[in-house]
């Protein structure tokens, strides 16, 4: 969902200080970000998406271009600020499932299973990817971000962006490709249960 | 194993190659990302994010406004206060000077664009207060040069019966139209009170000469009273008593 030829007057009434500018603002790119804050396995998402908003708010009087320059341009504040959650907490991100295991624990129902495996191996694989990997691949197939909004929004050229893509996208077909050799005959993603629920098997 | 960016375009699309079964699951894996992390509502804690957006944007409207008036307060403290106070005095001056310039009648662009002009008036001639009379060869003006010598003329003024007035002979072009004004000025005061005076002196000089007149006329009559009882007297007595 998008502003679209009303977003410079949106614009324009945010730097003004318009509440109903925010509000609109924030319900445009508020779920996405946090879909991307999730995907990222920020240690708490909602608060990074506030701050986000907050650095927002802040450096709009810099801000200058369209709509899609703007939603790339509060992609990197929030990169930036998942950064610095990262470093506060001085770990790197563990799970990109944010949770997913214990919420697989807690809620074991035999009619969600398909799907649990399906979040448990697609988390899984994810995790095996470095961090930027991770932004790169997250932004370009979750949020449609071309490479060189990527590239601002990860702060990096967009010749490493596509090294990282295809580095990603190569990974992710070996992992795959080891699970095919590993689990011959059944599903490889099936070996990932007993890790997800350790106390089942007791 | 190189991988092309038009593969990787065709591996978002959705488009798996036919020979290689291993990306078709790499693609199916890129959809199943995207359900995996579906994209989530935010009505929860919205209400929360917008009025700390809320304060944060009003504090950040009202820290630029107060930006923009310091800029302005700024540039008449310290260092620029003297600068500004100089330059806001030079165009004080200069617009003061151009009006004042206007109103004399002088074109000061003129003066800026032409800096020796040939001066359009002349200094006051001298003249001698004896005779009342210009004397044109009393004083010269030197156009070449733009200096006027001693004793040049006033062309403006009707009567120069005023003392001898010494111009600078260093006097400059530039400066001559206000030093001509003012000496043109001083000329007119001083012939005026020559004037006067001349008229003062002539009054007082035909009073004694009508007084003279006066006494001699009494004198004449007494004389002739005298000479009434007496006989004619030869010229030799009678100019020797009178004498006498």
């Amino acid at each position: 969902m998008a502003i679209g030829t009303r977003f410079p007057e949106v614009l324009l009434a945010a730097r003004r200080g318009a509440d109903w500018a925010w509000a609109e603002l924030y319900r445009d790119l508020g779920p996405g970000v946090l879909r991307f804050l999730k995907g990222q396995g920020a240690a708490d998402p909602e608060d990074c998406l506030g701050d986000s908003f907050l650095e927002v708010v802040r450096n709009l009087h810099r801000f200058d271009g369209g709509e899609d320059a703007f939603r790339a341009w509060v992609f990197a504040i929030s990169r930036a600020r998942l950064v610095d959650s990262w470093r506060r907490s001085e770990r790197r991100p563990k799970n990109a499932g944010g949770g997913l295991e214990e919420a697989d624990r807690h809620h074991h129902h035999p009619a969600a299973d398909g799907a649990m495996i399906q979040r448990a191996s697609v988390s899984h694989l994810l995790e095996g990817l470095t961090p930027d990997q991770r932004s790169v691949l997250l932004l370009r197939v979750l949020h449609q971000f071309s490479i060189q909004e990527t590239a601002i929004i990860i702060g990096k050229g967009e010749g490493a962006v596509k090294l990282l893509h295809h580095r990603a996208i190569r990974r992710l077909r070996r992992a795959l490709l080891a699970g095919r050799d590993d689990v011959e005959g059944e599903s490889w993603a099936a070996g990932l249960l007993p890790s997800l629920s350790p106390t089942e098997g007791a | 194993m190189g991988l092309e960016e038009s593969e990787v375009s065709r591996l978002l699309r959705g488009d798996v190659p036919s020979d290689d079964p291993v990306w078709g699951e790499v693609s199916s894996f890129l959809d199943d990302v995207g359900t995996v992390y579906p994209t989530v509502a935010t009505i929860a804690f919205e209400g929360h994010h917008l009025a700390a957006v809320a304060r944060e944007s009003r504090l950040v409207h009202s820290e630029l406004q107060h930006h923009r008036h310091g800029a302005v307060k700024r540039l008449f403290h310290g260092k620029h206060r003297v600068f500004a106070g100089s330059v806001m005095a030079f165009l004080i001056a200069l617009t003061a000077g151009v009006g004042v310039a206007s109103a004399l009648g002088i074109n000061p662009l003129g003066q800026l664009i032409a800096p020796h002009p040939a001066p359009s008036s002349v200094a006051p001639q001298a003249t001698s207060p004896r005779t009342g009379s210009p004397d044109p060869a009393d004083g010269t003006k030197d156009r070449e040069s733009g200096t006027v010598s001693p004793g040049t003329v006033p062309s403006s003024v009707p009567t120069p019966t005023g003392p001898p007035t010494t111009p600078s002979p260093t006097a400059s072009a530039s400066k001559s139209d206000d030093d001509a004004a003012k000496a043109s000025a001083k000329a007119e005061k001083e012939a005026e009170k020559a004037s006067a005076k001349a008229e003062k002196e002539a009054e007082k000089a035909a009073e004694k000469a009508k007084k003279e007149a006066e006494k001699a006329a009494e004198e004449a009559a007494k004389a002739a009273e005298k000479n009434k009882g007496k006989p004619t007297p030869t010229p030799g007595k009678g100019s020797g008593k009178e004498d006498g």
